[in-house]
């Protein structure tokens, strides 16, 4: 059985507001997000200000190197950083991405596409128990936002993704933008994804900006959450409930308050949906 | 690269994947490099009327060298400054295909970088580029090292002065000392301050690199501190201050040693290099 606690609304961590947490006049989130690997290191400036955030917020971590899908051996030296990480932090959620990263042992520093095969179901599935089995905890696994499907896949990637939560008993961060992308990118419809997620396993919501290049939509986190994302994010909460739900602004990032200000209309979205359901529920 | 039957595996698929998207010049010239035909591309990966496989491929290849290289500017950003961004670009170009990332965090990207850079053609027709980059590296990596307690003044005037020659003095982790053969800290304070870096002074020298609190500092450091350093990192226990003076009676009267000395803890104490073992 899966614990998902609700969190409310949160943004993540980035280097322009430390000072703000530091200082202690940040305010006006519920929960934060950290990228985990830029907390390895033991000293400094980055674990200081995780310490002071600690102090004041509940703390999500979220890896972008686990490379789960890869076919290279995990990663150990990895895995231990992330178990101290974790027990020193104590956080709610601890999420990594469906995708791989690197193979022969050398890094893309990337998020990259896995084929939807049996072959690659198996793998994951048997290294995220691994890796639950390493943090003593289950772990959140998101969706990413890709520009390539391969030829031989021969699942869909929301199936894939139901069958790795509920064989691995892992939960799914649900990546709202990444969904958006991914779907204009390869053409699906993203109801359907958002719908076929298993109920119960979903314990994080992102929402985030993109640009376009060409054809094709980029998973840049540079802007403002879209109409779009916005309501899919709508019929993510019709679906799935409220979610802790975060919104990620990594590059051209404002200031502190206009990051607070996006992730405070996902908690205004989300009430406003509980509570037409709730209405729409009390009237039958 | 060889074809086999039925779709590759998830291994071969990776590494496929990988050799097309970490290429130097794109996916597209990479192709005859590595034996690979655009049929078996679309076998690999679909394309449609929007953007045909390479082109999608050619996303994450664009991907892959704008990240390295932006998280390497922000490494080096000196030598990114000395080269230009021709010169930077190439420089990294070539550095990702002889050193490719070994380490999940991109933190690590630019550790063998200084080594590369001396081998290559840049390092080489410029005299303290490579010096240059071992500075800029070494700051970044003392930058997030442990912290620990540093002794304070007040420590030490609290201390009996018959306690003075066993205090010991062991030198914090979040530091570094480097030999070099030219003056790669005149190169990097001209940059700083925007300054001509031409005509440098060449020579060896021996730099400190270090992290005060939250600010990463350096110096070049003179007799007798730059022969004196390295050896309080010697031995399984730290040095302590009696034994200071005694490396320094070597050379000096006992009371110059002593003056000598208390001239070097203060100058430490003062730049947070000791660590307090009385608060580990």
């Amino acid at each position: 059985m899966l614990r998902i606690p609700f969190l409310g609304q949160g943004i993540g961590l980035r280097t322009p507001h430390y000072p703000r947490f530091v200082d202690g006049t940040a305010g006006g989130m519920d929960w934060l997000e950290v990228i985990s690997e830029n907390f390895f290191e033991p000293g400094g400036n980055p674990r200081r200000v995780l310490r002071a955030v600690r102090e004041r917020f509940p703390v999500v971590l979220h890896g972008v190197a686990l490379s789960v899908g890869s076919a290279d051996p995990l990663n150990q030296g990895y895995l231990d950083q992330l178990a101290a990480l974790a027990s020193e932090m104590e956080p709610a959620f601890v999420s990594d991405h469906l995708c791989w990263g690197s193979i022969n042992g050398r890094y893309a520093h990337d998020l990259l596409p896995l084929p939807f095969t049996d072959e690659a179901l198996d793998h994951v599935v048997g290294r995220v128990g691994q890796v639950q089995d390493r943090l003593g905890r289950q772990i959140l696994i998101e969706n990413v936002s890709s520009y390539v499907s391969f030829a031989h896949s021969p699942m869909t990637e929301w199936d894939f993704l139901t069958a790795l939560a509920e064989r691995a008993d892992c939960g799914i961060l649900l990546d709202v933008n990444n969904v958006y992308v991914s779907a204009h990118n390869h053409g699906f419809d993203a109801r359907t994804f958002i719908k076929a997620m298993p109920r119960g396993r979903v314990g994080q919501i992102h929402l985030a900006g993109h640009s376009r290049q060409g054809e094709l939509l980029l998973d840049t986190h540079d802007h403002a959450v879209p109409d779009g994302v916005w309501d899919l994010y709508r019929f993510a909460v019709e679906t799935h409930g409220e979610v802790s739900t975060l919104v990620e602004w990594d590059d051209r990032i404002p200031d502190l308050e206009r990051v607070v200000a996006e992730s405070q209309r996902a908690a205004q979205v989300a009430a406003l949906v509980v509570g037409q359901q709730e209405r729409a529920g009390a009237k039958v | 690269m060889p074809r086999s039957d039925g779709p590759p595996g998830l291994r071969e698929l990776q590494e496929r994947f990988h050799a097309l998207v970490t290429a130097p010049a794109g996916v597209a010239a990479a192709l005859p490099q590595l034996g690979i035909g655009i049929a078996e591309v679309e076998e690999l990966v679909q394309g449609d009327a929007r953007l045909d496989a390479v082109g999608r491929l050619d996303v994450y290849a664009n991907m892959y060298f704008y990240r390295l290289l932006d998280a390497l500017n922000g490494d080096f950003p000196k030598l990114a400054a000395l080269l230009g961004e021709d010169g930077f670009w190439n420089l990294i170009t070539d550095y990702l295909v002889a050193c490719p990332s070994e380490n999940p965090s991109l933190r690590f990207a630019g550790a063998r970088l200084p080594g590369f850079v001396a081998a290559h053609t840049a390092g080489r027709a410029r005299p303290g580029l490579a010096d240059l980059a071992r500075l800029e590296w070494a700051r970044a990596d003392v930058f997030d090292r442990r912290d620990e307690p540093a002794l304070a003044f007040a420590m030490l005037q609290r201390l009996q002065p018959e306690a003075f020659a066993a205090l010991p003095l062991p030198l914090i982790a979040a530091h570094e000392l480097l030999d070099m053969e030219h003056a790669a800290d005149e190169i990097w304070r001209r940059i700083e301050h925007d300054e001509d870096s031409g005509a440098i002074e060449s020579g060896p020298r021996r730099i400190l690199v270090w992290r005060q609190d939250l600010a990463v500092r350096h110096r070049a450091l003179g007799e007798p501190e730059a022969r004196l350093l390295p050896r309080l990192r010697e031995g399984k226990t730290p040095a302590t201050f009696g034994l200071l003076c005694e490396w320094l009676g070597a050379d000096l009267p006992a009371e110059a040693a002593a003056a000598v000395a208390f001239q070097l803890l203060g100058a430490w104490v003062t730049s947070g290099l000791i660590v307090d073992v009385s608060r580990v």
